[in-house]
């Protein structure tokens, strides 16, 4: 590995959350799982990331559809998944999730019409279905391939750093949850809804004794070497603003201070033992619990984030991070004045800004008005899953909010446009005007990286297939190509391509070949929905 | 209820941002929240005094990642 400076890169986010989803009034031996996750999928329009695999049955990547928005849903085991768009910046994060929310909840009332009288679909945003099974909240951020080298294989204390971080951060980052599972220590209400089920420190999977910090070496940007992704699964699905502002926000600055090899790194603030710690942390919303550093001093959650803030605004305040981390001076302030907030159980200010302050408000009242219930009553149960229901009737999240109830860091008007235009600034612009632009008889295959169409289809039935490579995910921005997607009138296909071009290339008709080509989209489409396990009486 | 006790977040109800603006609009704004407030209440409500058991188990999930 060479000496010379590190590359910097821009932190662009992504997310894949899975959602729960189940089904009222129709009873299956195996839950509804699948069928809900389905009939969620079937009523979103998009379309399908590959035309060649028409038979595909992988479990965790079922009937990928590409939206318009630039992002995508799938089924992954019985959930469906939803990935959101590449953003550069926290405010967009915030805007992107709560826009597929609202898309996702546009299906379920579809699908609410397709359903026979006494079923009803449910859709949860979280993360735990409280009888021991969890499913995750992703991050996914841009970082060099040097920065990945330097966490997993040659500067490990960069690892046990973030997963410190981590394991102090549900103080912030918590949606909340009535209980404990996977075999942790009894507790009317902690913090997180993850913690109970990260049990190691480091490791490639993500169903089973999830890590803390996740390994898994996807890049979904083509064969680059310059490019790497770290995949983040140890957070908790949020639905506040500020939650998922200082979620991404944070974790953009301190990838940043790793890929800079900041010496504002220090050993003080790692944990003797993170996975321990972050149980204790999620356990204790009185913000008591202290565990050991490695220097031997306990310590709490506040203790240590206030550390890691102040690293962070010492590292920010070099300019280290201008051009990598847009507005990290506003993430830095929001970061005190919350912690500032907790230090001082400022519970007014905290239940508008972290879902767990605001979950437990909730509980905790109807605890006070029913007192014939207890933490360990089904109905309050109910209450913690119902929270981020997306159905605006149950979802108790949606009624506060519009009771003024959250504080909103980006307006209504940024949200609804997320729900049909992609961000401007990355390659994601790209890639939902090309979705525009060759459309479902046009399009033959996509991925985050790549995308596969046909190139004259106006001029025979399969045309000549074109990959066109989109690797950089901060590339391919509407500064770069917005000229070739002109908003009121068509451009042939061809043109788009030579616009592209070098990105462009002939590779795919081999590729085609091999994949059992010719199947149009729309075959597709409709052999998937042959088999798809789509109840009944649809 | 020990955690009730140490945390005491719980005042009666959320309470709303006083709105900015005129006189009038910020009745208005009030009056909104109000009604909201009272939706939020009524969903509570509706949502403790159903089946909850049969709830919860129709929740349970495959596990995920």
């Amino acid at each position: 590995m060479p000496s010379s400076d590190p590359e910097r890169l821009p932190k662009i986010a992504g997310a894949d959350i899975e959602l729960g989803n189940f089904l009222l009034g129709h009873d299956s031996e195996s839950g509804t799982g699948p069928q809900a996750s389905r009939l969620l999928l079937r009523f979103l329009n998009g379309i399908p990331g590959s035309s060649f695999s028409s038979f595909k049955t992988d479990p965790q990547d079922f009937g990928r559809k590409w939206l318009g928005n630039g992002s995508c849903c799938y089924i992954d085991l019985d959930h469906l998944e939803m990935a959101l768009p590449e953003v550069t910046n926290a405010w967009d994060f915030t805007a992107a999730l709560h826009a597929q929310l609202r898309i996702v909840r546009a299906a379920l009332r579809r699908a609410h019409d397709a359903l026979p009288p006494g079923v009803s679909l449910h859709a949860l945003a979280c993360n735990s279905d409280g009888s021991g099974s969890s499913w995750g909240s992703h991050l996914n951020f841009l970082v060099t391939r040097r920065c990945y080298e330097n966490i997993f294989h040659r500067r490990l204390h960069y690892l046990l750093w973030l997963a410190s971080f981590h394991a102090s951060s549900v103080l912030v980052t918590g949606q909340g949850k009535a209980g404990a599972e996977n075999g942790a220590g009894p507790v009317d209400y902690q913090l997180g809804q993850r913690a109970d089920f990260l049990e190691e420190i480091v490791g490639l999977q993500t169903t089973f004794r999830r890590p803390i910090v996740n390994s898994r070496d996807e890049t979904l940007c083509g064969e680059s070497r310059r490019f790497a992704r770290l995949h983040h699964i140890a957070s908790d699905m949020n639905l506040c603003h500020v939650a998922n502002v200082l979620k991404v926000g944070s974790l953009q600055i301190l990838l940043a201070m790793i890929e800079n090899e900041s010496p504002q790194i220090g050993l003080e603030l790692i944990l003797q033992d993170p996975v321990q710690a972050g149980i204790a942390f999620s356990h204790a919303p009185e913000l008591d619990a202290r565990q050991p550093t490695l220097a031997g001093e306990a310590v709490s959650a506040l203790n240590l984030q206030r550390r890691f803030h102040e690293a962070a605004a010492a590292f920010v305040a070099t300019g280290a991070c201008a051009e990598s981390v847009p507005r990290a001076e506003e993430i830095l302030a929001l970061w005190a004045d919350t912690l500032d907030r907790l230090a001082a159980r400022d519970w007014d200010a905290l239940s508008r800004r972290l879902d767990w302050a605001l979950k437990l408000r909730v509980l905790q009242e109807a605890l006070q008005e029913n007192p014939h219930l207890s933490w360990q009553s089904p109905e309050i149960k109910r209450l913690d899953l119902l929270y981020g229901s997306l159905d605006p009737d149950e979802g108790i999240y949606w009624s506060l909010e519009a009771a003024d109830c959250v504080e909103r860091l980006v307006p209504e008007r940024q949200i609804l446009r997320f729900v049909t235009e992609p961000p401007s600034d990355t390659r994601a612009y790209t890639r939902a005007h090309l979705l525009r632009a060759f459309g479902r008889e046009g399009v033959v295959e996509v991925n985050w990286d790549r995308m596969v169409v046909r190139a004259r289809p106006e001029r025979g039935y399969y045309g000549r297939l074109k990959t066109i490579h989109l690797d950089d995910p901060a590339g391919f921005t509407r500064a770069r190509t917005g000229g070739l997607f002109p908003r009121h009138h068509n451009i042939s296909g061809e043109a788009i391509l030579m616009g592209l071009a070098p990105a462009v290339r002939d590779e795919a008709a081999q590729a085609a070949v091999s994949s059992g080509w010719p199947h149009t989209n729309r075959d597709s489409a409709r052999k998937r929905s042959a088999f798809d396990g789509i109840p009944p009486w649809r | 209820m020990e955690l009730l006790e140490k945390t005491r977040p719980v005042q009666t109800l959320p309470q709303t941002t006083p709105p900015s603006g005129g006189a009038r609009q910020n009745r208005e704004n009030l009056q909104q929240a109000s009604r909201t407030l009272d939706a939020y209440r009524s969903t509570v409500n509706r949502l403790l005094s159903g089946d909850s058991e049969t709830f919860n188990r129709q929740v349970r999930q495959r596990s995920g990642q």
